[in-house]
């Protein structure tokens, strides 16, 4: 894990007794935690807990500057602590690189290993990647002449996938003859049996 | 069944069960419960590790039963599909217990299942650890879409996406006014970001940027390209300059080292009078004004006189040149002179010389066709001498070419082959690696001999059975035949003695003896038929005895019955135990 030397500077600053309280120190933890945790969808929750960090800053009247600035660094050392997937010993050693204060070192641990996995879900719903297919629906028409073809009497496949990529729900629609649609099956079944023998390394 | 009594026996051992000597066959389970269960329990640990069911058995009777239902649960759960229950383990009888033993040593992983040495690369534990991501999404059981909202299902599946806003952070060390910016007017981080799904990326392109980002302003760039510049310079610079130091260093080591033997002596006399000291001060400095002054005659001097030396040289040089163009001009007019010397001296009797110097010009003429044919006679053969030359070195040339493009093909050759070696090589260990892992089995090639012999009694049994099928035919078709032909010859002679026994009285006798003889007969006949229906009414009701003798109810009874004495013991035990606590 990196950390650029601002942050980790702002971290010296956070680990470090005389320059930050004990309370104001749990507060940020505790402040910065449920900021990470926040679903985005709740906008309600969201303005609380906005409301609260400014109270921090204006209680700790005294070094706003700093506050801010340490806000931002836990959250960022929590963030990519949780992306490179430490454990708590690797963290530790991080932050004894930085900083030794061992309570502090411990709390803060203690507080990452409590919320990785809520944090490292958070981070999976960000990304970008193709749709997927959620759903299928079909309908079987029987084609009985054009006007170009007299008698055609073929049966014609209308197929309708629904995609959904962040959260929004597309279609995907197409026509297809049987051989076609027996094609797709077949790519798709081939598709199956490939990442069904992947599992068996 | 004794073949497969052994087989299983074998394989208990095999895992490790402690079957004694004496025990043959299945029957020797019969009586044994605690040796059935640890047998049952070694099976089922070795199949599905982790049940953790002991292999002793509980002198509890309820515990008996429990571990008993969980064997036949356990046994169920791995696909037997016959009748198991508790029963089959406590109060066992062989038939089932064989069946069972069956479909356990089946289920034994074979030597050749268990996995290999662990993968120690990096590429095969990203490989294992993708193949279990893919089957922990392969096992998991379909869900909606709108169900997809934690865990590993929603890996993949990105809610939000990646907007990341640039954020400002406040810094520590800067201005006052920049201070006064941050405490007044900066926005707090999370207020910064207008959309709230965009603060995580928003953090994480932050941290990025401060990791990588070069410095912008143009002094540090600067500083930057000139220090890649004097890295370049300095290599090339290095021989020239350090002469040009050199010098100015000596010229001033010079002057400096007059100057302590000067103090020295002021230091010496400063301890005898403080007066004198004052007026040698000042002659010294006197002394090195004077010193100085003359140094800067000296120097001024050496410059002059070193500028007079440049003008020398450079006057030296310009002569030199002059001298030499007026030495080659010499030596043409020399020469002129000579040639002009001759005209002058041939030029005093003119026709006679003219006329020899036509006869010279004749001579040498003459000469010059005759030195032209001499070559002519020479060039010939050696020209074709040349041209044989070089049409045998073509031929040998291409010869060596072709020799060398064999060699080339064989070189080509040998390395294919040396390949295919390598690769036979190294199929070969493989097949001896496999050989090696290969389970000596010495037991199969037993087994299937047994098998044949088995299957050749079969073959023979079958005949037999089949020629006592074709008997048993002919026979009955014999007796057909007999009875029909006794009815017919009984018909015939009951006409033949009924005819006769109106007029006849020993005939009508006869008749009636005739009709209880067939009477009498046809009941024996039946009785006979009925004792035959008995005897394999009989071996019928024999063979069920037997099968039920197999299943031991008497000895399974009297277990039971005790089981079930232990167990009303315990009950009331219980009772009493929790009457005394409730009183």
């Amino acid at each position: 894990m990196e950390l650029s030397k601002d942050t980790i500077d702002g971290l010296t600053n956070i680990l470090n007794i005389n320059i930050v309280t004990d309370d104001n120190f749990l507060q940020i933890l505790e402040t910065a935690i449920s900021y990470i945790h926040e679903n985005p969808m709740e906008i309600k929750c969201e303005i609380i807990k906005t409301n609260e960090i400014l109270g921090i800053i204006k209680k700790s009247d005294s070094k706003p500057v700093l506050t801010r600035k340490v806000f931002t660094d836990v959250v960022c050392l929590l963030i990519e602590a949780a992306r490179h997937d430490l454990d708590e010993e690797s963290l530790r050693n991080f932050l004894n690189l930085v900083y030794i204060d061992e309570k502090r070192v411990t709390k803060l641990s203690e507080v990452y290993i409590n919320n990785k996995t809520a944090i490292q879900s958070q981070l999976e719903l960000i990304g970008n990647n193709p749709s997927h297919i959620i759903d299928i629906d079909w309908h079987l028409d029987y084609c009985v002449k054009l006007d170009t073809c007299n008698s055609l009497s073929v049966p014609l496949y209308h197929v309708r996938l629904s995609t959904k990529k962040h959260e929004t729900i597309d279609h995907v629609t197409f026509s297809c003859t049987i051989q076609q649609l027996q094609e797709l099956v077949f790519k798709l079944k081939d598709a199956i049996r490939y990442s069904e023998k992947l599992t068996n390394v | 069944m004794e073949e497969v009594d052994n087989i299983i026996i074998h394989s208990l051992r095999q895992i490790g069960c402690d079957i004694g000597e004496n025990i043959t066959n299945l029957s020797g389970f019969n009586t044994n419960t605690e040796l059935v269960v640890e047998a049952t329990v070694k099976c089922l640990d070795i199949i599905r590790p982790g049940l953790g069911l002991s292999t002793v058995l509980p002198v509890n009777m309820a515990a008996r039963f429990r571990l008993g239902a969980t064997l036949a649960q356990a046994c169920s759960e791995l696909g037997y599909k016959g009748d198991i229950g508790y029963q089959t383990f406590l109060y066992s009888s062989e038939g089932d217990l064989r069946k069972v033993f069956m479909f356990l040593i089946e289920k034994l992983p074979k030597e050749s299942d268990k996995p290999l040495s662990e993968p120690v690369s990096n590429v095969a534990l990203l490989e294992k650890s993708i193949a279990t991501a893919i089957a922990q999404s392969l096992a998991a059981p379909w869900l909606p879409h709108y169900c997809h909202t934690k865990g590993f299902r929603n890996r993949g599946r990105a809610r939000i996406p990646y907007k990341s806003v640039n954020l400002e952070v406040p810094k520590m060390e800067s201005k006052e006014v920049y201070q006064d910016y941050c405490i007044h007017y900066m926005q707090s981080v999370p207020e910064q970001v207008q959309n709230q799904s965009s603060f995580l990326p928003s953090l994480i392109s932050y941290n990025a940027r401060a990791l990588h980002s070069h410095s912008m302003s143009i002094l540090d760039q600067i500083n930057w390209l000139n220090k890649q510049y004097c890295d370049k310079m300095t290599e090339a610079n290095m021989p020239g300059d350090v002469n040009v130091l050199n010098r100015d260093s000596t010229k001033n080591t010079t002057l400096p080292s007059t100057q302590p033997q000067i103090k020295d002596n002021g230091t010496r006399e400063t301890k005898i009078v403080d007066k004198k000291i004052l007026d040698k001060m000042e002659k010294q400095d006197l002394q090195i004004e004077k010193i100085k002054v003359e140094c800067e005659g000296l120097r001024n001097d050496m410059e002059k006189l070193q500028d007079a030396i440049k003008n020398l040289t450079t006057s030296v040089t310009q002569v030199t040149t002059n001298y030499q163009n007026e030495e080659k001009e010499l030596t043409i007019n020399e020469e002129q002179k000579k040639i002009k010397a001759r005209i002058y001296d041939l030029f005093q009797d003119g026709e006679e010389n003219i006329k020899k110097l036509e006869a010279a010009i004749e001579t040498t003429t003459s000469k010059l066709i005759n030195l032209g044919n001499q070559w002519e006679k020479h060039r010939v053969p050696l020209i074709q001498k040349y041209r044989q030359e070089r049409e045998k070195h073509s031929t040998k040339a291409s010869a060596s070419q072709k020799k060398l493009d064999d060699i080339k093909l064989l070189k080509e050759k040998e390395r294919e082959l040396q390949e295919e070696c390598r690769n036979k090589d190294q199929q070969y260990s493989q097949l001896v690696i496999e050989v090696q892992k290969l389970p000596k089995e010495v037991n199969r090639s037993a087994y299937t001999q047994r098998i044949l012999e088995i299957i050749n009694n079969i073959r023979k049994q079958r005949d037999e059975i089949n020629k006592v099928l074709v008997d048993t035919r002919e026979i009955q078709k014999e007796i057909n035949t007999l009875t029909g032909r006794l009815e017919r010859s009984f018909t015939v002679a009951d006409e033949l003695i009924f005819r006769d026994a109106r007029t006849n009285e020993a005939s009508r006798k006869a008749y009636k003896l005739l009709a209880t003889l067939h009477s009498d007969c046809s009941e024996l006949v039946s009785l006979v038929e009925e004792t035959g229906a008995t005897i394999r009414e009989i071996r019928d009701l024999e063979e069920q005895i037997d099968s039920e003798a197999t299943k031991n109810v008497g000895a399974n009874l009297e277990r039971i019955t005790a089981d079930l004495k232990q167990m009303k013991q315990e009950t009331a035990e219980l009772t009493a135990q929790l009457q005394n606590k409730t009183s």
